[in-house]
């Protein structure tokens, strides 16, 4: 197929383009501009100030909160959330009853809306008038049902980690799913000639043939935690005493309730940089273990 | 054949019914003003007008009698308000970064003040209805004596307590400090927890703190101006207990235990299944006690921080100033209602109508609650003042402080003030 002209390929071309410009690549640059600048937020007017907003990330003690938060969400959510969901993948791979529809009940939560989530799993964990609490008094575990998830500092985190593991792990399961599909059962019935149990067959045969799965799952998951924002905001808003703070409700706080957005900005370029770093390292180091069938 | 058929047409009635749903999601909340006999003539000149449309943004809804009778009064006129209950800051900072067709806005106060040096709101200094309001209500409205605006409601800072624990324990009002400590330890001793306050909605639980601002601003009413242009410093001595009342209070136990994490509902909730004696909260919480809440009888008084011998100050929460934008394509009606709302029988409607007090001398309803008339005098014998606005760069800071308090942290009260005034030198002009 020829091109017919070039003016009608740039004809062609030219809405997508627009779209492209105005929605992506201008704020992206107007971006990496503001980032540099002490911007107030008001009018498109700013100082240049070089790295000064760079210098006063790195100082902030909120920085070293954020980054240990996503160390947390982005570690932890991924270890547990995968384990299940690869685990509920073999397990749900299976022709059993009803299999159809538990596999649809296990996904469900990962399309409802994240607020509505995060609204009712704060009223679960609230003390006194929450579901939580009231559950574990009926099952007399006192100590479990005086707990204040949400409100302490040293559980805040961990409630909103199982709230994500909740709602995701049936994408996850997903992916996991298709990665099994791809597995032809020819490699399982030889192993079974050749006498292998199912825990030998699951670590020596299924996990290395998905790892391709793991790897975009993996990616996936790390980068989205990364930018996590809704479960906390909703849940906590950063608190109590800033100890639930990433990025992303730093990043909202600066750019939108003080007026300092520049500052704001210089945060979401660190973050961007912070995620492709991760990421790539993601890659290499699971593509290593990539094992060709 | 058919079943192509079939989902195409399912495919089509649900892309209509998105589009109609979107499209449809317009506010109806105008009524149509109300026609009939008017008992106020139409200015004469009214009849030859072009219709007017005037836009009022607020975060509140606007009394519905008074548009009906604006509108009565001035028939080419039709009021369209605007209600923006969530995010209201972010909204009508896009809208006026793209210069949006504007009449009417509420500006909280320091929200006002970032507008000012932008030559974004009407001047109104030379209204003669300036007259009509309280001084400090007029004085929140100006900026290096310039009048952009007036506040209008006003609520007061105050503890809801629980009038039933009180008669049973014997209990009276406080009105000091210590009388307030010895009302606590008398609930605590019953077994009761005295206050709850939750904790996830800082802005919710700052009164204990922020109670001290009327205080300050009593001995020098501009003490918060000097604040945010760096004359005087949160650090200095007068400022020094600003956190001392609230963490007395954490450290003699008298909030109700493992209630950090709840959020204004909820705390509104546990109060009413009276887990805790005491709520403070502001005046508009009166909503959340309607006629029909008989739990228990609900009774509200001022904040008392002040030691013995001090004056009681109550806080006067006001913060919906009406402002007029610069570029409104009708400041000729803008002027009408601003003069309009300022007559105290509006203000009477007014108050009715919103179930609060407003600003407009003697145009407050007294019957606009039933604690109304307890809580307006206990307001009228003590001295007031109008809560200032904390530049933006404060809260962020201010409120996890307040958790850090009811966490029983223990942070030290004096490196506290130090953060503050670190945040307050990042709005520094």
């Amino acid at each position: 197929m020829r091109i017919l002209n070039l003016k009608t390929f740039l004809l062609f071309l030219a809405p997508a383009l627009l779209l492209y410009s105005l929605f992506y690549a201008g704020p992206i640059i107007s971006g990496l501009y503001y980032g540099f600048t002490d911007w107030k937020g008001i009018s498109f007017s700013a100082n240049w100030i070089g790295l000064d907003n760079f210098k006063n990330v790195f100082s902030d003690p909120l920085f070293a909160t954020a980054l240990r938060n996503m160390f947390i969400l982005a570690v932890i959510v991924i270890v547990v959330q995968h384990a299940i969901s690869i685990f509920l993948a073999v397990l749900l791979d299976q022709k059993l009853r009803g299999v159809v529809w538990m596999r649809a009940v296990i996904f469900y939560p990962a399309i409802l809306n994240t607020v509505v989530i995060g609204y009712i799993w704060s009223y679960m964990y609230s003390p006194f008038v929450g579901f939580l609490p009231k559950f574990f008094e009926s099952l007399g575990l006192d100590a479990l049902a005086n707990i204040d998830w949400l409100g302490r500092p040293d559980t805040a985190i961990y409630a909103i980690s199982f709230v994500i593991i909740w709602q995701y792990t049936g994408y996850s399961m997903m992916i996991y799913m298709a990665g099994l599909q791809g597995i032809s059962s020819d490699i399982y019935e030889s192993a079974s000639i050749d006498g292998a149990n199912a825990r030998q067959k699951f670590f020596k045969i299924t996990l290395p043939l998905l790892v391709p799965a793991i790897t975009v799952n993996t990616v996936l998951s790390v980068i989205g935690n990364m930018k996590q924002f809704e479960h906390i905001w909703v849940m906590t808003q950063g608190g109590p005493a800033n100890s639930t703070q990433v990025f992303g409700t730093l990043i909202y706080q600066f750019a939108f309730k003080t007026s300092q957005p520049g500052y704001g900005t210089a945060m979401a370029i660190l973050l961007s940089i912070l995620i492709m770093l991760v990421t790539v390292s993601i890659i290499r180091v699971l593509g290593r273990w990539e094992v060709k069938q | 054949m058919k079943h192509s058929r079939l989902s195409a047409l399912l495919l089509l009635v649900l892309a209509v019914s998105l589009v109609v749903s979107a499209c449809g999601g317009g506010n109806k909340n105008t009524d149509s003003p109300a026609t009939g006999s008017s008992d106020v003539a139409p200015s004469k000149a009214a009849a030859d007008k072009e219709p007017v449309t005037l836009k009022i943004s607020s975060w509140n809804p606007i009394s519905q009698k008074v548009i009906e009778k604006f509108e009565q009064q001035y028939p080419y006129i039709t009021v369209e308000p605007d209600q923006i209950a969530d995010q209201y800051r972010e909204v009508i900072r896009t809208r006026i970064i793209s210069k949006a067709d504007m009449d009417i806005v509420w500006m909280f106060p320091n929200q006002m003040r970032e507008y000012v040096d932008q030559g974004v709101l009407m001047d109104m200094s030379d209204e003669a209805w300036k007259g009509n309001y309280l001084e400090s209500a007029v004085q929140l409205g100006t900026v290096e004596g310039k009048t952009y605006g007036v506040p209008y409601n006003y609520y007061a800072v105050v503890i809801f307590y629980n009038r039933g624990v009180f008669n049973d324990l014997g209990l009276n009002v406080p009105t000091t400090w210590e009388e307030l400590l010895d009302v606590s330890e008398k609930i605590k001793a019953s077994g009761l927890a005295p206050f709850v306050t939750g904790g996830k909605d800082a802005w919710a639980t700052q009164f204990m703190s922020s109670g001290n601002f009327g205080a300050y601003q009593n001995k020098d009413p501009l003490v918060f101006e000097k604040l945010a242009s760096g004359e005087k410093k949160w650090t200095d001595p007068e400022l020094a207990d600003f956190f001392g009342p609230l963490s007395e209070l954490v450290d003699k136990g008298y909030f109700l235990e493992n209630s950090v994490g709840l959020g204004n509902a909820q705390v509104v909730q546990v109060f009413k299944e009276g887990k805790a004696a005491m709520y403070p909260m502001g005046s508009w919480a009166l909503d959340e006690f309607p006629a029909d809440f008989k739990e228990f009888e609900v009774g509200a008084f001022p904040i008392p921080l002040n030691k013995a011998g001090e004056p009681l100050v109550v806080n006067l929460i006001s913060d919906n100033i009406f402002t007029g934008i610069s570029w409104s394509k009708h400041p000729e009606e803008v002027k009408l209602f601003m003069d309009f709302i300022a007559q105290p029988d509006t203000a009477k409607l007014w108050s009715e109508d919103t179930k609060s007090a407003v600003t407009v001398v003697g145009g407050t309803s007294p019957t606009y609650h039933s604690i109304a008339e307890e809580l307006t005098k206990s307001i009228e014998s003590n001295v007031s003042t109008i809560f200032p606005s904390l530049t933006p760069s404060m809260e962020p800071a201010y409120f996890p402080m307040l958790q850090q308090i009811l966490l029983k942290q223990k942070p030290d009260l004096a490196k506290l003030m130090e953060e503050m005034q670190k945040a307050q030198e990042k709005d520094y002009k």
